[in-house]
């Protein structure tokens, strides 16, 4: 091993030099006996690893951050699921109330997904029930009049004056 | 349970398994989040954050690939530090500590509390990305192989953000007095 290979190793994978590839650990050994480069270097590193470890920014942390990290955690948690997800027990009905309420219970029993939750989806149902009613409307008016249409009736009632002729 | 299988139950709605997912991995991630951002206040929002996300998307883990819990949590602890260390603003000069002495003899006035100070400041000065190389890998004993997976880059590209860490460190610490770091050990 050289003293530049020995120098990029030590800048990769540290002073600890059993963390080294296995292949390279008995030639850095044998180089730290050799050279005074490698030994210095070795031991300057040493003493660093050393320096950041006694002085790792970590060591800010307190006892209590993780209890603090996981109350609020938990406090967050329980905030939302009472609004996405119902505690069991809890009253889970729907706002939707009678019929419709009904309809989703039995589809969430089958897991059957929202016929009309997409918004295009709504607006063609609801022009849909519209054109029907409205069809049986005009249906049921024509139907109810048995000597000609709404109009022709309205026609017939009005009487002829002498106005109407002229 | 390992990790895959407290997630499954995380997705469920399982607090318990919540919790000792974050008695697990919460002091880690606590660790890696001081060391980018420098401070205990700011590493605490982040955790607190990144724990809600994964409780929010746990139904999403899919471990089929040999992908890592623990990966993924320092993925969103160090995308969220790099956030927040975007958003904060610039100090003014003015409000910056002018910097130690940098004599030989500078180190051997550091302890304790000004000793971590120092190391903040270290890493403080590098990029973004090589302190968070040699905050897993270097403090974190992360591995290689999850260090890279947790910052999305190659494992050799990897190797190339932490020896130009160490390089810069080396040369922060040689500027204060390298030589005597002895002396305050």
């Amino acid at each position: 091993m050289t003293e530049d290979r020995f120098l990029d190793c030590l800048d990769l994978w540290g002073s600890d030099l059993s963390r080294w590839p296995a292949a390279d650990q008995a030639a850095a050994r044998d180089l730290v006996q050799r050279s005074a480069l490698a030994r210095d270097a070795l031991a300057r590193d040493r003493m660093l690893e050393e320096f950041l470890g006694v002085a790792d920014p970590a060591a800010r942390l307190e006892a209590g951050s993780l209890d603090r990290v996981k109350n609020a955690v938990f406090a967050a948690v329980a905030a939302e699921s009472t609004v996405r997800r119902p505690v069991a027990g809890a009253d889970t009905r729907s706002p939707r109330a009678g019929w419709l309420g009904l309809t989703e219970r039995i589809r969430g029993w089958f897991d059957l997904p929202d016929p009309v939750a997409p918004w295009g989806l709504r607006l063609a149902s609801v022009v849909l029930i519209a054109a029907l009613l409205g069809s049986l409307t005009a249906r049921s008016i024509t139907l109810t009049t048995p000597s000609g249409t709404a109009l022709e009736q309205i026609a017939m009632a009005t009487p002829y004056t002498v106005l109407d002729v002229q | 349970m390992d990790d895959t299988a407290l997630l499954a139950a995380v997705a469920d709605g399982d607090h318990g398994a919540f919790g000792i997912l974050m008695d697990r991995h919460g002091p880690r991630a606590l660790a890696l989040a001081v060391r980018m951002t420098g401070s205990r206040q700011d590493a605490e929002d982040i955790v607190q954050e990144a724990f809600l996300r994964v409780w929010r998307h746990a139904g999403r883990w899919d471990a089929s690939g040999g992908a890592r819990f623990s990966t993924w949590l320092y993925r969103i602890v160090l995308n969220l530090c790099l956030d927040r260390r975007r958003r904060a603003p610039m100090a003014p000069l003015d409000d910056v500590a002018e910097p130690e002495d940098p004599s030989p003899d500078g180190l051997q006035q550091y302890s304790g509390e000004q000793a971590r100070a120092l190391v903040q400041e270290a890493l403080d000065s590098l990029p973004e990305r090589q302190r968070a190389a040699l905050s897993l890998c270097y403090f974190g004993n992360v591995s290689g192989q999850d260090a890279a997976e947790s910052l999305e880059v190659s494992v050799s590209a990897l190797e190339s953000l932490l020896v130009r860490g160490r390089r810069a460190l080396r040369t922060f610490f040689t500027k204060r007095g390298l030589d005597r770091l002895g002396d305050v050990l």
